[in-house]
């Protein structure tokens, strides 16, 4: 059998039911990896062993009397720090919110308990999702799976880390401007930003109310459609939820994508960025392979993507400087200096800049809408390069916008991050399949079809090697 | 040529001159590069839809 750390939530999940494994068994064997190896990965704030373990003994016993068992029944999992679960800390990374104990769950981990997982841990993010990575807060940041010298992608960080470390089967994080789809990008996951209303966020500390969304980090297409399907849902103390019927995601895994039409937005990684040759040649790579499996790709120009940028970026400051006015101006030395920085240009923007990003993003979602009447589904570049070295804030600086994740959260489109294969340092890399609103399944189907012509999630990295690093 | 963005005195004050700086630079360069091409007249919006304010059964 895969060693259990490796197995994916379905196939634990899938074992737990048939008395195969215990989810005891299952819950100790990845504590035991955590306290092993967390040292090297800071992927945890919280990290409660005890606590899964009765848990789990509650799970087993459920399961040797015969009761009707959730999807995920036993399988351990992770919440970026900046979601609620009752009587843990959600301390968004910061000073700030340090003694921070929530007294109910949010809305997603209500759904993940209900569908039996275990609550492992609390996981490290940028600060209030925003600035970071960061070495000045009460925490270290967490760090890439694949090679800790590396950034491990945010805000999720702890998110991404824990999953491609294999101390966890499936995470959730959050993304405004791509914080799911980095984190998926660097660690070689699965990420899914799903349509904005889709996921509600009540419970969830805001970045930015009218561009965040929560969405699950996974290992295999399989688990993120599993994942997506049980936190889903309309929720009357989320305003942006959206009352809409949610299929199976995983109904269409198998159906094969021939005959689609993908659409390959080129000009984000070869024009309005250039993105190194090794991604740009990944994403060859990748589209043949959608090819082969029959879908027919033609090229698709959009704006550029500094538009999208300007758009996000005017839209996002602008509301997180609303969250953060109060606490800007009385705890200013509370924060680190990474969110500072990035937080201030908000309290320079005007009223007409913010009400004139909120137009323009009605636009960019229509144009999008247009783009779908002739496209499955669009493929294009996640970040323009492999992660770099994370404790150079100059490269940091650079390389952190280099990204075509922003247009997505300004129009709500689905966007699923990819894993296409790594570079030559054994790095991971990316790429998003994107689609109409409301059609998460399409996404899915996509991915599904490419996974199973690559190997690319078969791969993990061996931490003995990578935490030496 | 869009004007330069200016962070309020009260936040220059506790953050100083250089930080002061990088902001305003960087509120002024994502405002220039906003298309702001909006010829619209009532236009919808996620905000301000009453079905947003409505309570649900």
């Amino acid at each position: 059998m895969t060693e259990l750390h490796w197995l994916s939530a379905s196939e634990a999940a899938q074992l737990i039911k048939s008395k195969k494994l215990s989810p005891v068994e299952l819950t100790d064997a990845l504590a035991k990896r955590i306290d092993k190896y967390d040292k090297y990965f800071n992927a945890f704030i919280s990290f409660r062993p005890e606590q899964a373990l009765i848990e789990a003994k509650q799970a087993e016993e459920k399961v040797m009397r015969g009761e009707p068992l959730g999807p995920l029944h036993g399988v351990p999992f992770g919440l970026k720090d900046i979601i609620d679960a009752e009587g843990w800390p959600t301390t968004a990374h910061s000073k700030l919110l340090r003694d921070n104990v929530p007294g109910a769950d949010a809305f997603v981990t209500s759904k993940l308990k209900e569908a039996g997982a275990i609550l492992l841990g609390k996981l490290s993010t940028h600060e209030f999702a925003l600035g970071g990575p960061s070495f000045d807060l009460p925490w270290p940041p967490a760090r890439n799976a694949w090679n800790r010298r590396y950034f491990p992608g945010g805000s999720s960080s702890g998110s991404g880390a824990s999953v491609a470390a294999g101390f966890l089967t499936l995470a959730l994080g959050s993304d405004t401007g791509g914080s799911v789809r980095n984190p998926a990008s660097m660690n070689g996951l699965f990420g899914i930003k799903a349509t904005y209303g889709r996921v509600s966020r009540s419970g969830v500390i805001p970045l930015s109310f009218s561009l965040d969304h929560v969405g699950p980090l996974t290992r295999t297409t399989h688990d993120n459609a599993l994942e997506l399907s049980i936190i889903s849902g309309w929720d009357k103390n989320d305003p942006a939820s959206a009352d809409i019927a949610i299929p199976d995601f995983s109904q269409d895994l198998n159906k094969g994508i021939s005959g689609l039409k993908i659409g390959l937005i080129r000009h984000f990684y070869t024009n309005d960025m250039v993105a190194s040759d090794e991604m740009v040649t990944a994403l060859d790579d990748a589209v043949s392979i959608l090819e082969k499996c029959g879908a027919i790709v033609e090229e698709v120009s959009t704006r550029p993507l500094q538009e999208f940028a300007a758009c996000n970026r005017v839209i996002l400051l602008s509301e997180a400087c609303s969250i953060h006015n109060d606490w800007l101006k009385t705890r200013t030395e509370d924060y680190g200096e990474s969110l500072l920085s990035r937080l201030l240009p908000g309290t320079a923007l005007t009223a007409v800049d913010y009400v004139d990003a909120i137009r323009t993003r009605a636009r960019f979602a229509q144009e999008f809408n247009e783009i779908f009447q002739n496209f499955d589904a669009i493929v294009t570049v996640n970040n323009m390069e492999a992660a770099f070295p994370m404790e150079d804030p100059v490269l940091c600086e650079k390389f952190y916008p280099r990204q075509a994740r922003t247009p997505f959260n300004v129009t709500g489109n689905p966007a699923l991050a990819i894993p296409i294969g790594f570079n030559e340092e054994g790095l991971p890399l990316s790429m998003q399949v994107v689609t109409p609103q409301f059609d998460e399944t399409m996404a899915y189907r996509v991915a599904a079809s490419f996974e199973s012509q690559t190997e690319w999630t078969r791969h993990h990295p061996n931490l003995d090697e990578t935490s030496a690093y | 040529m869009i004007e330069k963005r200016e962070i309020p005195e009260d936040i220059v004050a506790l953050v100083g001159p250089k930080k002061t700086m990088e902001a305003r630079n960087k509120a002024s360069d994502m405002a220039s590069k906003l298309d702001r091409n909006n010829r619209w007249s009532q236009e919808p919006s996620h905000v301000f839809r009453a079905i947003t304010w409505s309570g649900k059964p």
